[in-house]
């Protein structure tokens, strides 16, 4: 009841995020059925058909046709399904990791802590893409090590502020009570620390899911994401750079849904933030 | 200078872990002769194309002889250019150099005035504004951006070149591009330091001792607010390298980026650990930087 009325209270600008947001789900759900074509059936007689523009052989093509006469409305919608699947899969990766680690070096503290804030010190140094054209040079780039992979982005955001949660909670009265009542390291950062350093570390995840796609399209923009003839905005995009002349719409079209997409992740991102930050609230 | 020499023999220690992870990571990605000389390459050749590039040693044995080489400022030779990475790198940093700092450069001067302004006239029209285009700023990324130029200054109005380097004129869209990136967080970063500091005790004692406005923006506001611009200095570097390799990628330009693609793809290992040394010692450069100037600006840091 209480998120109903916040929701109504939103301005705008969220509302219509919100919803851009639930037609990107419901996109990438339900793919098969939404999508009006196969996405990797080919039209060689209807190549670079213009949006709207309407194909002989196979009809109706509400964003146009790309240089294979593939339907891009099609195509952009399967590639929300890959966008999605990173942004919902890759930030639990991270948030798991970075908060475990987090909470860990904040509540042991010493030279675990001293360890663990190294690792994130490395990490700053280092741009995240890079490390990801490293892993890919070694593992390869199959989903099975690019989820994982990129979901790694953003963990030590994450950690710093479980660190933070868990410093702030070492030192508190309801730890020590639980302390004093026997209950296991585990249970005390697992039932009493964790959920105090949540609200944090959630704003930091709404943040970080931009990221997180935006990484995997850029990724894939450089050939080194999700292979073909599985379609991504990234590679769409990509495909599209030889045809900006004559077929824009190969480019901007994937390009747009990206842009929809993650501006509303953001924009809903900072309302949460602001919902959730009461110092912020009153500025 | 004992906090200075702390943080640098810090970075030391982290870049010598960033060599060996890379260096042990890469040892484990299989066989890179064998990718080099590709399918059809008899075992003799491959066993003599191993040892002539000292892969037939053991690990331990090939990591030390690495790591001696890179302390004397030889990362080996290039797999894929066959050649030595050294000579790949002094042909391709130049440019890259040029991209990353003068779009860091345009961006802090853009964006450091805007979060300024934005804000001093906090709540008003050119305040929501600029939040408006910071937003927008973090959700599109700098590779669109640039497909966007080019489809209107290369290829509709035929204004700039589209692709390589030369010339002023082959700047224009890749730095544009770049200073994309990076505007959006420095803006905001100065916005919401320099509200921070508008409410401050000692902005409200300057005030109060009849300081007028400017001279306080001037003397205490801005001052004080740079300092958190200023520790993002390194991470805005990592971003703009980050930024670069994409950018670089598509505009055809002859930079470290698209070494560095070309490099994963053809799984030209010294190469790559060359390039992400690189990349490491150049942040945490400007880190150590930061810290100096630090010092300068904030006398309470670095005093125990």
């Amino acid at each position: 009841m209480r998120m109903w009325k916040t929701l109504r209270r939103a301005p705008w600008s969220i509302r219509l995020a919100l919803l851009a947001l639930l037609a990107v789900v419901l996109m990438a759900v339900f793919s098969p059925i939404v999508a009006p074509y196969n996405p990797e059936a080919q039209d060689l007689l209807g190549r670079l058909a213009s949006p709207g523009s309407t194909s002989t052989l196979s009809g109706y093509h509400l964003l146009g046709t790309d240089a294979l006469g593939r339907d891009i409305f099609s195509r952009v919608i399967y590639g929300a399904r890959v966008s999605i699947t990173f942004a919902v899969l890759g930030t639990v990766v991270g948030l798991v990791i970075g908060t475990l680690l987090g909470l860990i070096a904040g509540y042991v503290g010493g030279r675990i802590d001293h360890a663990i804030m190294f690792l994130v010190d490395v990490q700053q140094s280092i741009p995240f893409i890079v490390l990801c054209l490293v892993a890919i040079a070694i593992f390869g780039n199959s989903q099975t090590v690019l989820i994982p992979l990129i979901g790694l982005a953003g963990w030590e955001g994450y950690a710093r502020y479980a660190r933070a949660g868990g410093l702030a909670a070492r030192n508190s009265q309801y730890v020590l009570a639980s302390q004093a009542m026997g209950a296991s390291p585990a249970q005390i950062v697992l039932r009493h620390v964790l959920p105090n350093a949540v609200a944090p570390i959630i704003v930091v995840a709404t943040l970080n899911v931009t990221g997180v796609i935006l990484l995997e399209s850029s990724l894939s923009f450089l050939g080194l994401g999700v292979q073909p003839p599985t379609p991504t905005w990234g590679s769409m995009i990509s495909d599209g750079r030889q045809y900006l002349g004559s077929a824009w719409w190969m480019a901007v079209m994937p390009g747009a849904a990206m842009i929809i997409t993650t501006l509303s992740v953001t924009l809903v991102g900072d309302w949460i933030r602001d919902m959730m930050d009461p110092t912020i609230r009153q500025r | 200078m004992r906090y200075i020499a702390i943080r640098f023999v810090r970075s030391l220690v982290t870049l010598w872990l960033v060599v060996t992870l890379v260096f042990f990571g890469m040892r484990l990605a299989g066989d890179p002769i064998r990718i080099m000389l590709g399918d059809t390459a008899s075992p003799a050749d491959i066993a003599r194309v191993r040892e002539a590039y000292g892969l037939d040693q053991p690990f331990v044995v090939q990591y030390v002889k690495y790591s001696a080489n890179v302390a004397q400022g030889d990362f080996g030779n290039s797999l894929s250019e066959r050649r030595p990475v050294t000579d790949v790198l002094r042909e391709r940093l130049p440019a890259t150099l040029q991209l990353t700092v003068l779009s860091m450069l345009i961006a802090l001067l853009i964006g450091i005035p805007a979060g300024l302004i934005a804000a001093v006239r906090r709540n008003s029209a050119i305040d929501r504004l600029i939040i408006a285009v910071t937003f927008v700023g973090q959700a599109v990324p700098g590779f669109f951006i640039a497909i966007l130029f080019i489809t209107l200054f290369a290829v509709t109005w035929g204004l700039l070149p589209s692709s390589g380097r030369g010339d002023w004129r082959y700047l224009v869209m890749p730095v544009a591009a770049l200073v994309w990136g990076d505007l959006a967080s420095i803006a905001r970063i100065t916005r919401v330091s320099v509200l921070e500091v508008l409410n401050a005790d000692y902005v409200r004692t300057a005030r109060a001792k009849g300081l007028r406005r400017n001279q306080v923006l001037i003397w205490h506001v801005i001052r004080n607010a740079l300092v958190p611009v200023l520790t993002m200095l390194g991470f805005m570097l990592a971003g703009t390298v980050a930024g670069a390799i994409v950018v670089e990628n598509v505009f055809a330009w002859p930079g470290m980026g698209r070494v560095l693609q070309n490099a994963v793809l053809k799984r030209d290992f010294p190469l790559i650990q060359a390039v992400v040394m690189l990349i490491g010692i150049a942040v945490v450069i400007v880190n150590l930087l930061v810290d100096m100037v630090y010092g300068i600006v904030d006398p309470r840091i670095g005093k125990p």
